[in-house]
């Protein structure tokens, strides 16, 4: 199963992700990480992953942040794949609400395995 | 309707009570001393009449103020029949209203020869003098007429400036139009242009108000319109001669792609500005004196008025960029701190995985647990590497807001400016009853201090809201003399009983000498209150006596010049 991460400091949180993916899925994740939009290429093959995660401050060399890269894959009808946000900012869900997205699970900052667990279970944790 | 024009307007109501009374005075002469027609008590019943009529005619128009024209000859025609019509006193008489015409009270336009006026006299010669004509009569109504014609052409003149000056009044009341300064100018060609008379003569087009600086030339201010580009043929030399002379004129000078050579340049001196008026024609003025008369009478004085508005526009517009920039200062910390933020949530990552994870360790499965126990040891690693980065970062953040200067900019001002901030602030407080014991004098009044005048009012702001929150709602401010120049707040403490124990925290944290000491307890308006204070090197000192909370502040007295 693969999940793609949208994140451009992954190496401070790898770690978390490798313990929720030894303890919870057997280590049978993979997950592809992209430190900026324009990385992934074209955001039409997100279909071909399981889930989406997104950090909400992708840098500043990111073509698109991460709430315009929720609202393109709103625009190319992905919206309803399993999305999750990485952020540090507790109020996001007004603004996801404002921009009239889904009520996507949040992965709070700084993370933990345990924190990973919490939003997958979201979505019905299962390999 | 600007001020002159209703006192115009009340003086003309009053100006008309007082001429019927004038008319019955004289008409009461005529009865007295020339042979009258009719019995006195038919007189005086015209008079009550023409009293009566009046009244209910006062200050009407138009039709109205016709009958009110009508209602005075009938009287007249009734008080002067079968007299002696050749008799100066008595045709005098007959003339008043026409003395008068100048200051009809109706609304309609005033007309120094007055066809209605001049029919209805005639008419009434006419009836009084056994329906006679005499043409000499015509002759006096003509010569009074054309005096009329001479003093309303004079008020015609007055009426004219009154409308240009009136302008700047206007254009304050009405919602101060503050940025909105071009339209004054724009006004003012406007009711030129209204004014028939005065516009032919002189063939106003458009008013330009420059700012003449020393290096950098002419910078346009405002515009009676509105001009992308403007070409001044030697504009070098142009400046260097505005620079030294009074009025200039017919330059060649380009304006949207037009030219103008009919054209005059008058500079004027303003709180150490050269400021400068460039005044555009149609065409070349017909009579230079009425030109040079124009221009000092009516333009000079009104463009004066006009650059003091152009400089409180500007000093308005300095305060605004000021208060950005202290906005701006504000929004770049808070800025700072959320990036600090952003960064220590990255960093604490493995730090709260590495601890999740040895929680976790115990309950896992045996087949996981060495890969798990591989999994700890390089996250506590990743912790550990994280742990310097995240010192170091709230260290930098820490000494950030130690030395934070508060203040951007001070001035010198007086102890009067002083007292009247602190009144005002503590007078704007609905909460609290301000009484205020004075001991400064003329002399206190005249010293100086150092002070931002934003951050003072806010700091006497804070003060208050620190004081209300334990405060019975009545409080003393005294500015005092006898030890030093300072101002005292003494405050009535409510149950002070209960009080006390916080109060003494509060006074023992302000009176702290080491500011940092203080930001680990206190609020942050008192945090701020005391980082100005201290910069602004006013002693303060906080204490509580029996039921009272009172906090003075010593003021550093400066010896420089104050302009406020």
């Amino acid at each position: 199963m693969e999940i793609a991460i949208f994140e451009n400091e992954f190496r401070a949180i790898k770690t978390s992700f490798d313990g929720f993916n030894l303890l919870y899925f057997d280590n049978k994740l993979e997950y592809k990480v992209f430190p900026s939009s324009q990385d992934f290429g074209d955001l039409k093959n997100l279909s071909d992953y399981a889930y989406v995660i997104i950090d909400i401050d992708l840098s500043i060399k990111s073509t698109l942040d991460g709430f315009q890269l929720l609202e393109e894959m709103k625009r190319l009808e992905l919206d309803s794949m399993k999305i999750m946000i990485l952020t540090g900012h507790i109020a996001i869900k007004d603004r996801l609400k404002a921009l009239n997205l889904p009520d996507y699970p949040i992965i709070p900052k700084p993370i933990s395995l345990t924190k990973i667990k919490d939003a997958f279970d979201f979505y019905g944790l299962s390999l | 309707m600007s001020i002159i024009k209703v006192t115009d307007s009340v003086i003309k109501l009053a100006i008309s009570i007082l001429f019927r009374a004038i008319l019955i005075i004289y008409a009461v002469f005529l009865i007295s001393v020339y042979q009258n027609h009719f019995s006195i008590y038919w007189y005086l019943l015209a008079i009550c009449i023409y009293i009566a009529i009046y009244s209910s005619l006062f200050n009407k128009h138009k039709l109205l103020a016709f009958l009110r024209l009508v209602n005075d000859y009938a009287f007249m025609g009734i008080i002067l029949y079968g007299k002696p019509l050749e008799n100066l006193q008595i045709s005098l008489f007959l003339l008043l209203p026409l003395l008068n015409n100048i200051n009809h009270s109706g609304k309609r336009k005033i007309r120094p020869f007055s066809v209605r006026l001049s029919a209805v006299i005639l008419i009434t010669h006419f009836i009084i003098n056994d329906f006679k004509f005499n043409w000499l009569f015509l002759t006096s109504i003509f010569a009074i007429s054309l005096i009329n014609s001479l003093i309303s052409f004079r008020f015609y003149l007055i009426n004219y400036v009154n409308n240009l000056y009136s302008i700047i009044e206007e254009f304050y009341r009405d919602n101060l139009n503050i940025g909105k300064t071009h339209r004054i100018l724009k006004e003012v060609v406007k009711r030129h242009e209204q004014n028939k008379f005065v516009s032919r003569w002189i063939p106003l087009r458009s008013i330009i108000l420059f700012q003449l600086r020393d290096e950098k030339g002419l910078k346009i201010l405002l515009s009676s319109e509105f001009i992308a580009n403007i070409i001044i043929k030697d504009n070098a030399t142009l400046c260097e001669t505005l620079l030294t002379e009074n009025s200039l004129s017919n330059q060649t000078i380009v304006l949207d792609g037009r030219e103008s050579k009919q054209n005059l340049f008058l500079i004027m001196e303003y709180k150490a500005n050269k400021y400068v008026f460039f005044v555009d024609f149609y065409r070349r003025p017909p009579i230079d004196i009425a030109l040079n008369i124009y221009v000092t009478k009516v333009l000079e004085p009104l463009f004066s008025k006009i650059v003091q508005v152009a400089y409180t526009e500007y000093q308005l517009s300095l305060e605004n960029k000021k208060y950005f920039k202290e906005l701006k200062n504000r929004m770049e910390s808070i800025e700072t701190a959320v990036n600090a933020i952003h960064y220590l949530n990255n960093k604490l990552s493995p730090v709260l995985n590495y601890f999740e994870m040895l929680r976790l360790l115990p309950e896992t499965e045996p087949s996981k647990v060495d890969q798990l126990k591989e999994l700890i040891e390089t996250e506590k690693k990743n912790a550990i590497d994280s742990l310097a980065p995240i010192t170091a970062k709230m260290n930098q953040m820490a000494e950030k807001t130690m030395i934070h200067n508060i203040i951007s900019e001070t001035k010198i001002i007086s102890l009067r400016k002083l007292f009247s901030i602190v009144r005002n602030i503590c007078e704007e407080d609905n909460a609290i009853q301000f009484n205020y014991s004075v001991e400064w004098n003329e002399n206190t009044f005249d010293k100086k201090v150092l002070i931002n005048l934003n951050l003072i009012s806010y700091v006497i702001e804070e003060l208050i809201i620190n004081l209300k929150k334990y405060s019975t709602g009545s409080c003393v401010v005294t500015f005092h003399n006898k030890t030093g120049t300072s101002i005292s707040f003494k405050n009535q403490v409510k149950n002070i009983d209960k009080q006390r124990a916080v109060i003494n925290k509060v006074t023992q944290d302000f009176n702290q000498e080491n500011v940092n000491e203080m930001m680990k307890r206190s609020s942050t308006g008192l945090r701020m209150v005391k980082q100005y204070l201290i910069q602004q090197d006013i002693k303060h000192k906080m204490t509580l006596l029996n039921e009272n909370l009172i906090l003075t502040l010593t003021l550093k007295i400066e010896d420089g010049n104050s302009n406020i």
